[in-house]
Formats: structure tokens, sequence, C-alpha cells
């Protein structure tokens, strides 16, 4: 399989992961898979360990990285690369920070004291 | 590519191209044996200014402290981008900033705390946490509640607490 084939496998496969909102590029030298006519941000495919650069936007990071580890392992691995994919969220989307449920219920447990 | 980026590659392709046609019409200049087309002054400047001369001593002490400056930056202890942390038993990263911020939203609107900031530092077998704000006594144990309970979905291997908890001033 050609590197940006596998590039763009690895990409599609990881984003459909229920929590995963999107690649990141990374801080610095960007995170990338360059070839002739484009590039892949977010996955970097030189080197002897995988790398994958997720924005997720669920509350449980861990089951999210977890998920997504195995779908970029699969990919690598149908394409015969024996390589282990290593998972860094680089962000997480500020949706996952709206509490206003969780707020209501601590609220109505303390007798509306939250806020006094 | 972020606009800066475009802009600092465009003056860069810009300086080397004129910088390849001033090559260029030296060097067919030099081959016809015709003299230098543009102004050398400056080379010859160059060409015959000393070691000792002041204003090169003055520029190479400048350029020799910026260099020792940002070798010594790169030396100095940064905090970690990444935190390392455990999804069976297998390791994953998740960004510091990321998680700080979440974690003093869980002390804020979980736990009961204002004014929060969570600063964490780690390895792969332990992370340490501050947590600093306004909480009266009775809330301390509901904010490392939030805050712990927010950590453990964000992949920490073990937490250890630290709290800078002041009372909160009463408003008359």
């Amino acid at each position: 399989m050609r590197r940006e084939d596998l590039a763009h496998a690895m990409a599609n496969a990881v984003t459909a992961v229920p929590g995963v909102a999107g690649l990141h590029p990374g801080f610095g030298v960007e995170v990338a898979t360059y070839f002739t006519g484009g590039k892949v941000t977010g996955i970097r495919l030189a080197g002897e360990r995988v790398e994958v650069y997720l924005v997720v936007k669920g509350r449980n990071l861990r089951a999210i990285a977890d998920a997504a580890r195995a779908a970029a392992q699969q990919v690598l691995t149908a394409a015969g690369d024996q390589r282990p994919a290593d998972i860094v969220v680089a962000d997480i989307a500020a949706e996952s920070l709206d509490r206003r449920g969780a707020t209501v219920a601590v609220m109505a447990r303390s007798g509306h004291d939250a806020g006094s | 590519m972020r606009a800066v980026n475009r802009v600092a590659s465009a003056i860069l392709a810009v300086v080397l191209i004129i910088v390849g046609v001033l090559v260029v019409v030296q060097t067919v200049s030099a081959l016809l044996d015709r003299p230098w087309p543009i102004d050398r002054s400056w080379y010859d400047r160059l060409a015959t200014t000393p070691w000792s001369d002041r204003a090169v001593l003055i520029t190479a002490l400048i350029v020799g402290a910026v260099g020792l400056l940002a070798f010594v930056a790169q030396l100095l202890p940064r905090r970690q981008r990444y935190l390392p942390a455990d999804a069976n038993g297998s390791l994953w990263w998740v960004s510091r900033r990321s998680v700080e911020r979440r974690a003093a939203h869980a002390a804020q609107f979980l736990g009961g705390a204002q004014h929060t900031k969570v600063s964490i530092r780690g390895d792969a077998r332990r992370w340490r946490v501050r947590v600093r704000g306004d909480a009266p006594p009775h809330r301390h144990d509901g904010v490392v509640q939030a805050v712990r309970q927010e950590l453990v979905t964000a992949g920490a291997p073990s937490l250890e607490f630290s709290l800078a908890l002041r009372q909160p001033r009463r408003v008359a």
C-alpha cells in the first residue's frame, strides 16, 4: 500500500471512532504525512512508531484513545505494517466542558447552595 | 498552512529568486570577462575589515550572547506538553493543558469550588495534581472527588493530590 493511501486509510478509520472530533497538527513542527500533491495532517508515518494526533469531544478520553488505537492498529495490520500506533490526545473540544446538566444535578443535591 | 507561514514562505522565495538571478548575472559576466555588474564596495569593505574592528567585536559579542541564551533556555526544564496516560495497560498521551482545564472545570462545577486552577505533573505511573482556588473546608473532599473522577476518565494512572484551597471571602 502506498504511503498516502495508508495515511488516508488511517485518518478515515480514526476519525470514524465515536468521540474523535478530528486530527490535530500538533504544536511546533507540524505532524503530518507528506507526499507529492498533498499531506495528511495529524498522522506521522515516518519513524519506528506511527503517531496519531487527535482532537476528542467525548468525556471518557481513556475509552476514546483505546478505540482510536485499535482502529489505527487494525489499518496498519491490514497493510502488513507491524509498527505500533501511538495515540496523542492533543486537544479536547470545548463542547466536552459543557456541564450544565451536571451542574444542575449538583445544585439540586446540595439544596441549591452551589453558587451562594 | 497558517497565514504567517505563507507570508514567510513567499518572502523567502522572493529573496532566493533575487539572489539566484544575481548569481546568474555575475556568472555570465565573469564568463564573458566583463567587470562585476553589481556594486561590490560592500565586498571590498568586508574583505579589508580586520577582526579587531570595534563593530566586528560588538557584533560577535551580541551574536554570541544571544546564542548562549538560546542554549541555556533549551537546558532549562519545561513543563510537559503531554502527560503519559494509561488505557488497558497500553500507553498514550494527553494534552496537559486540556486535562488541567477539564479538571479545573470539574472542581468548579461538580466540586463547588471557585476560581480554581489545576496543575498536573507526572509520569506513566503517577500524576501529581495541585488544586488551587476558593472553597470552604466542608467542600474539600468533594473537590478532590470531582477532580479525581475527571482525571481517571482522562487516563490518569494513580493520583497524588495537593490542595491549596482558601476560604472564600464573604460578600457583605
